[in-house]
C-alpha cells in the first residue's frame, strides 16, 4: 500500500485529468473529505440517537400510550431495553467516538501541523469505510426478528452470550450488535495507528513539540488511547462471539438456568468481560471527552485574545489524563463483587484524575482572566463545555467512592453524572468545533443569532433534563426501569421525570436550529476569508476551504508558539505560527506559506 | 527610603503568604492522609453488596481461578501503559521534525494538483 497518494494525484496533474465525483467525494483519499464524511456520518448518528431517547423518556412519562413506530403500538420492557441498548451504542461509538476524533481530527490535524495529508491516506479511506459498514450493520439490528438486542451498550454476558433463549434481540439482534462493534473496532484501530503516525513523521519544520496546538496534543493522546483500549474490545468480542456461536464458555458460568432449562456452559466468568470491556470502556470517557478539551483550549485562547496559561501543564494534563484513564476501569465495577482491595486502588486512582482535570480547569480560567472576550458562537459552547465538566466531575467525585456508589450505582444519578461529564460536554464541543471550524470547512460562516439560540436553549434545556435527574437517583430512582408505576416509592417521582421529559423534547427541538443554521449556510451564510476569526494556528494560514494540497503547493515552515495573542510588540494582537518575525525568517530556512 | 520600606513590607507580605500556602498545602495533604486511611480501613465492608452472580461465579473458580482474575488486572495495565509511554516517549525522540521542506520539483507537481480545489 502506497503511503503517498500524491503520486496519482502528481499523475492527474501532469495529464490534466480531473479525478470523477466518486474518486473525489465518496471514495477520497482526501483526508478533508473522509473528515468531512466522519462529521455527515456522525451527524446522522447523532439524529437517530436523540430520536430513541425521546422515544425512551416519551415511554417513561406514558408507558401506556401508542407509539407509531413500535411493533404492537405500546412499546414492551424489552423495545425499552432495546431502545436503551441502541441509544448508548450508537452515541458513544457512532457521534462521541466518530466526531470529535475521526471528524474534525482528520479534517484539522494535517492542517494544523503543516502536513498535506494523513501518513497512509488509503488506511483513513478504508477506517471510514468500516466504520460506516459498522454502523449500517449495527442499526440493520432493528430489522431483524426479535429486534435490537436488549443487554445495553456494554453487553454484560450472560445475557449477551447465550442466545435468543435469554429474550428478544438476543439473537440474531444481539449477533448484528457484535459484528458492528468488531467492525468499528478495525476502523478505529486503523484510524488510530494513522494519526499517530501523522503526528510523529509530518509535521512541518519547526513544528516542535512546545508548537503543536492543544487540539493535536488532544488528537495524539486520544489515538494512543483508541490504539490500546479498541484492541481489548476487539478481543473481548471476538471471545463473546464465540460464547454465542461456537459453544465456548469465556463468560458464560456454569449451573445457568434459563427459562427453566439448565444450559450446558460452564467454567466462564461474566466478571472477566467486565473488566475486558470496561478497559476499553473507561479510556472511551476520555476517547470521547479529550478532544473536546483539545478544541475548548483552541478556542478560548482565540476568544480571549491571550496565549494559552499554562500550556505546558495543559499537555501534561492531557498526558496525565490519558495514563490515568487505563488504571481506572474497576470504578465501574465496584458492585461486581470483586476483590474490595482492588476497588480500594481502583477509587484512590479514581480520584487522583481529579487532579490533572482541576489543572485543566484552573488553566482554563487562567487563560479567560484579564483577556479580551469576545463571546462568539464557538466560544459560548467553549464555556458551556467548561461548564458540564466542571458539574458532571463533582459528581463523579461521589461515585468514586465504593461506599456511595454501591447505592447509587443502579440509579439515575449515575445516567445523570455520565451524561453531562461524558455526553454533553464533549457534545459542546463538538458544537464549538463546528461553528469554530465551519467557515475553513466550507468557506462560509454560520449565522450567528441561530447560534446564540442555538447554545441557550440547548445549555438551558440540558441542564433541565439533567439536574433533577441526579435528586431522582438520589431518591432511588432505578435505571433501565422501563415502567416506574409498580413501586410507590418511584411514582412519587413521577413529576420530575414529565419535566425531564418536556425539557428533553425542547432541548432537542432546539437542535433544529442548528440544523437549519447548518444546512442554510453551506449555502447562503455570509463568505469567510481565510482567517475570520484572526486566528494564529496554520489551518488559517490558507484559503477556506483550503486547496487538495492543502498549502497550495507551498509549504509552511512554523516560527513561534500557537497562541501568540496580543503581543506588546505585535504589529496586530495576533502573530500567526507560519510569520516570521525580522530576527528569524533568514531566506535560508525554507519557504514559508 | 519609602521605597525600601515599600520593598520590606512587599517582602514581608510574601513571607507570610508563603507561609500561608505552606500551611494549607500541609492541611490538604494530611486531610488526602486521613481520607485514604479512612477508605482503607472500610474497604472490606464496602464489598458486601454486590452482583450476586459475579460473586458466586468468581468464589466458585477456586483459588486459581481467583489468583487468574486478579492477575489478569495486571496483564491488562502493563503492556497497555508501557505502549503508551512508549509511543510518548517516541514522539519526544522526535520531537524536532528534521523533514526539510520540500520545495523545487515536487512543489510544481503540488501546484497543478492544487487547482483540484475540495470546494
Amino acid at each position: 500500500m502506497s503511503s503517498n497518494p500524491s503520486a496519482s494525484s502528481a499523475v492527474e496533474a501532469r495529464s490534466g485529468a480531473r479525478p470523477g465525483i466518486f474518486r473525489r467525494y465518496v471514495f477520497s483519499t482526501d483526508h478533508k473529505i473522509i473528515g468531512l464524511q466522519y462529521f455527515f456520518l456522525s451527524l446522522a448518528a447523532v439524529t437517530i440517537g436523540v430520536f430513541l431517547s425521546l422515544g425512551m423518556r416519551f415511554h417513561l412519562v406514558w408507558p401506556a400510550a401508542r407509539l407509531p413506530f413500535v411493533t404492537g403500538g405500546i412499546m414492551t420492557p424489552e423495545q425499552y431495553l432495546a431502545l436503551v441498548t441502541m441509544h448508548g451504542t450508537i452515541m458513544v461509538f457512532f457521534v462521541l467516538t466518530t466526531a470529535p476524533q475521526s471528524a474534525f481530527g482528520n479534517y484539522l490535524l494535517p492542517l494544523q501541523i503543516g502536513a498535506r495529508d494523513m501518513a497512509f491516506p488509503r488506511l483513513n479511506m478504508l477506517s471510514f469505510w468500516l466504520t460506516l459498514v459498522a454502523f449500517l450493520v449495527t442499526l440493520s439490528a432493528f430489522l431483524v426478528p426479535g429486534g435490537a438486542p436488549i443487554s445495553g451498550w456494554t453487553a454484560y454476558p450472560p445475557l449477551s452470550g447465550m442466545g435468543e433463549i435469554t429474550g428478544p434481540g438476543e439473537g440474531a439482534g444481539q449477533s448484528l450488535w457484535i459484528a458492528g462493534i468488531l467492525i468499528f473496532c478495525v476502523g478505529s484501530l486503523l484510524g488510530s495507528i494513522n494519526f499517530i503516525s501523522t503526528t510523529i513523521d509530518l509535521r512541518a519544520p519547526g513544528m516542535t513539540l512546545t508548537r503543536l496546538p492543544l487540539t493535536v496534543w488532544a488528537w495524539f493522546v486520544t489515538a494512543i488511547l483508541s490504539l490500546l483500549a479498541f484492541a481489548v474490545l476487539f478481543a473481548g468480542g471476538i471471545l463473546l462471539a464465540l460464547d454465542r456461536v461456537a459453544g465456548t464458555s469465556f463468560f458464560l458460568p456454569a449451573g445457568l438456568v434459563v427459562s427453566g432449562e439448565l444450559q450446558m456452559h460452564g467454567g466462564g466468568s461474566p466478571l472477566l468481560w467486565q473488566h475486558l470491556f470496561w478497559f476499553f470502556g473507561h479510556p472511551e470517557v476520555y476517547i470521547a471527552i479529550l478532544p473536546g478539551m483539545g478544541v475548548v483550549s483552541h478556542i478560548l485562547a482565540n476568544f480571549s485574545r491571550k496565549p494559552v496559561f499554562g500550556y505546558r501543564a495543559m499537555v501534561l494534563a492531557l498526558c496525565a489524563i490519558g495514563l490515568l484513564g487505563f488504571l481506572v476501569w474497576g470504578h465501574h465495577m465496584f458492585v461486581s463483587g470483586m476483590n474490595p482491595y482492588s476497588s480500594l486502588t481502583f477509587s484512590i486512582l479514581t480520584l487522583s484524575i481529579g487532579v490533572p482535570s482541576a489543572v485543566k480547569t484552573f488553566n482554563w480560567l487562567g487563560t479567560l482572566w484579564g483577556g479580551k472576550l469576545q463571546f462568539q458562537t464557538p466560544m459560548l459552547f467553549a464555556l458551556g463545555f467548561i461548564s458540564f465538566f466542571v458539574t458532571g466531575g463533582l459528581s463523579g467525585i461521589f461515585l468514586a467512592q465504593p461506599a456511595l456508589d454501591t447505592s447509587l450505582h443502579a440509579t439515575y444519578y449515575v445516567v445523570a453524572h455520565f451524561h453531562i461529564v461524558m455526553g454533553v460536554a464533549a457534545i459542546f464541543g463538538i458544537f464549538a468545533a463546528t461553528y469554530y471550524w465551519f467557515p475553513k470547512m466550507f468557506g462560509r460562516k454560520m449565522n450567528k443569532t441561530l447560534g446564540q439560540l442555538h447554545f441557550w436553549l440547548t445549555f438551558a434545556g440540558v441542564y433541565a433534563i439533567f439536574m433533577p435527574m441526579h435528586f431522582v437517583g438520589i431518591a432511588g430512582g432505578i435505571r433501565r426501569y422501563a415502567d416506574a408505576s409498580g413501586a410507590s416509592y418511584l411514582v412519587s417521582l413521577q413529576p420530575l421525570h414529565v419535566f425531564m421529559t418536556i425539557a428533553a423534547f425542547i432541548t432537542a427541538a432546539a437542535q433544529l436550529a442548528f440544523f437549519y443554521n447548518f444546512f442554510w449556510s453551506l449555502r447562503q451564510g455570509e463568505p469567510a476569508s481565510a482567517n475570520p476569526w484572526d486566528a494564529t494556528s496554520l489551518e488559517w494560514a490558507t484559503a477556506s476551504p483550503p486547496p487538495s494540497d492543502n498549502f497550495a503547493g507551498q509549504f509552511p515552515r512554523v516560527y513561534r508558539a500557537p497562541y501568540e495573542y496580543s503581543l506588546p510588540a505585535a504589529p496586530q494582537d495576533f502573530f500567526p505560527q507560519h510569520l516570521p518575525s525580522e530576527q528569524d525568517a533568514p531566506s535560508s530556512k525554507g519557504r514559508s506559506c | 527610603m519609602l521605597a525600601s520600606t515599600v520593598a520590606e513590607s512587599i517582602v514581608a507580605r510574601r513571607q507570610t503568604a508563603a507561609k500561608t500556602v505552606r500551611i494549607l498545602s500541609l492541611g490538604v495533604a494530611g486531610f488526602a492522609v486521613l481520607c485514604a486511611l479512612v477508605v482503607v480501613l472500610t474497604a472490606s465492608r464496602t464489598a458486601a453488596q454486590g452482583c450476586a452472580q459475579c460473586y458466586q461465579s468468581a468464589a466458585a473458580s477456586g483459588v486459581a481461578g481467583r489468583a487468574a482474575l486478579r492477575h489478569g488486572i495486571l496483564i491488562l495495565l502493563v503492556p497497555a501503559i508501557s505502549l503508551f509511554l512508549a509511543i510518548l516517549s517516541l514522539l519526544c525522540r522526535r520531537r524536532n521534525p528534521a523533514r526539510p521542506a520540500p520545495v523545487g520539483k515536487f512543489s510544481e507537481r503540488m501546484a497543478g494538483a492544487s487547482s483540484n480545489s475540495v470546494r
